[in-house]
């Protein structure tokens, strides 16, 4: 199997290079993931658009993540007190009648 | 003399716009709460509140200059902050990708959503991209009574930036937003200082800004307040 190592990197060079035989002249952009070349010129009256993107990722548009793991235990342990409904939430109709039912089965 | 807020919630799970109500009445004498009209709601809080309560309004604390200096600065050329800094309540349950961690907090445990919309600028061949960052934040009292806040999670989402230029916005802002816990966790203790000093008995969060007295509506998701009992 070929390796990926830089392959964006090489194939964008390719591509810009071809680009610059025909007269354009392409940005190019590089990241560990990702290639991108983009030119645009005007022929016969008309704007070329050209733009190549060369990655090993799927994208995602959201991201989370949580505080580091011993930073968060720690906190939690010192709390004594915080906000929470869960006491406190208004019933909702059937909740208590299920949950009688669990006990009974 | 003790006031009563009542709150009706757009959303279950107490979230969403809020219309709220403050009734002040003396001690053992009945609340009254005659409103025919509160629209469609799907929960509702009330709460029975204290002469000595004591409230931080979170917002304007949050959007002081050097705080937001900080939060641009955070963002670098990566993003631009396009909103005030806003702080709603959101329950455990409703953190994005909170199943991930099922037994980090109850469901119903409140966290403070401090989040600002962002703008990203793209290169012609893609559309712009504009989203919003979110710290999550825990406030708490120690065994002593002292008063302390730490960020647990964040998250970022936006739409826009295709075909090609979801990548580089990604890669923007997954170096930026989760070294910003460690920013907003040096501001929150910063103002935390403040209190070091006094202990308090309660602790509990209420849509708005704290008013105890007249009516109207807030969108709880972006505007709560501290509430503290002094010891």
């Amino acid at each position: 199997m070929q390796k990926t190592d830089n392959i964006q990197a090489q194939v964008s060079k390719k591509i810009q290079e071809c680009l610059k035989e025909f007269g354009f002249e392409p940005e190019m952009r590089l990241s560990v993931h990702e290639g991108l070349v983009a030119a645009r010129k005007q022929m016969d009256d008309k704007c070329i658009r050209v733009v190549a993107h060369i990655t090993d990722r799927d994208m995602k548009t959201s991201e989370v993540g949580p505080a580091p793991a011993e930073l968060a235990s720690l906190r939690r342990s010192q709390t004594a007190i915080r906000p929470s409904l869960a006491n406190r939430a208004a019933s909702r109709r059937g909740t208590s009648e299920t949950e009688a039912q669990k006990e009974c089965e | 003399m003790p006031t009563l807020s009542s709150y009706w919630f757009a959303d279950t799970d107490f979230r969403g716009d809020t219309e709220f109500l403050h009734v002040g009445h003396c001690a053992g004498c009945w609340a009254w709460i005659n409103w025919s009209n509160i629209g469609s709601t799907d929960s509702t809080l009330v709460w029975e509140r204290e002469d000595r309560e004591i409230i931080i309004d979170l917002p304007p604390i949050l959007n002081a200059s050097d705080i937001l200096d900080s939060v641009d600065r955070m963002l670098g050329d990566s993003a631009r902050r396009t909103s005030p800094i806003k702080a709603g309540w959101i329950p455990w349950g409703h953190v994005p990708s909170h199943e991930n961690d099922p037994g980090r907090h109850a469901d119903l445990d409140l966290l403070v959503r401090i989040f600002f919309d962002f703008h990203v600028s793209t290169p012609w061949y893609c559309s712009d991209a504009d989203g919003n960052i979110n710290y999550y934040v825990v406030p708490y009292l120690d065994g002593n009574g002292h008063l302390g806040a730490y960020v647990d999670w964040w998250s970022w989402h936006y739409d826009g930036g295709g075909p090609f230029c979801t990548g580089a916005i990604s890669d923007g802002l997954n170096n930026s937003v989760p070294s910003g816990m460690s920013t907003l966790q040096s501001m929150l203790d910063t103002r935390l200082a403040l209190f070091a000093n006094r202990q308090f008995d309660m602790l509990y969060l209420l849509p708005g800004d704290g008013a105890r007295a007249g009516d109207g509506n807030v969108n709880v998701d972006e505007h709560v307040s501290l509430a503290l009992l002094p010891r």
